[in-house]
């Protein structure tokens, strides 16, 4: 839920797990766009 | 080789969960990879064939699908609204898809949702994906 995962006042991502992920799913984005690209 | 990626929210709240999860994102993205959040949305008026044909593309729909254009890659960012894509979203969408020079043709999109509810905003991903 997305209320656990971030900072109720601030709104920043805390949730360390989750930032994990996010980062996983950006580095495999990146590869995927640069073999699109060429 | 650097990878310019847009991010487009599709939450026009200030203090979305979606937004929090977009800005979250450039600090998390590996070194390669520069994140810019896209030009507006909110002012598109609702997608009207009539429109187009008697006053053409706003600008700022012109300026969405450059900026769709010119990023190697897109990440929208969006909640579930009513089971689906919200829908200044998807009306910021039928707009743009109706330049003859298809800003999202060949473009790598990948598609986050945050959301308050178990199901995490499948039910908008799956309708983006046929958007």
């Amino acid at each position: 839920m997305a209320q656990t995962k971030f900072d109720e006042k601030t709104l920043t991502l805390k949730d360390e797990p989750t930032r994990k992920i996010v980062a996983q799913q950006l580095t495999a984005f990146e590869a995927f766009v640069a073999r699109v690209k060429g | 080789m650097t990878i310019n990626t847009l991010m487009i929210c599709g939450s026009l709240r200030k203090g979305s969960f979606n937004r929090a999860l977009m800005n979250a994102l450039p600090p998390l993205a590996p070194a390669g990879m520069t994140l810019g959040e896209a030009p507006p949305f909110r002012g598109f008026p609702l997608y009207d064939a009539d429109l187009q044909t008697s006053s053409g593309f706003p600008a700022d729909v012109v300026a969405l699908a450059d900026a769709i254009r010119t990023a190697d890659g897109v990440i929208i960012i969006s909640p579930e609204y009513n089971y689906t894509i919200p829908g200044a979203l998807k009306n910021a969408l039928d707009w743009v898809s109706r330049l003859s020079d298809q800003p999202f043709k060949n473009k790598p999109v990948a598609i986050q949702s945050a959301t308050g509810g178990p199901l995490g905003g499948a039910r908008m991903q799956y309708h983006m994906r046929m958007a």
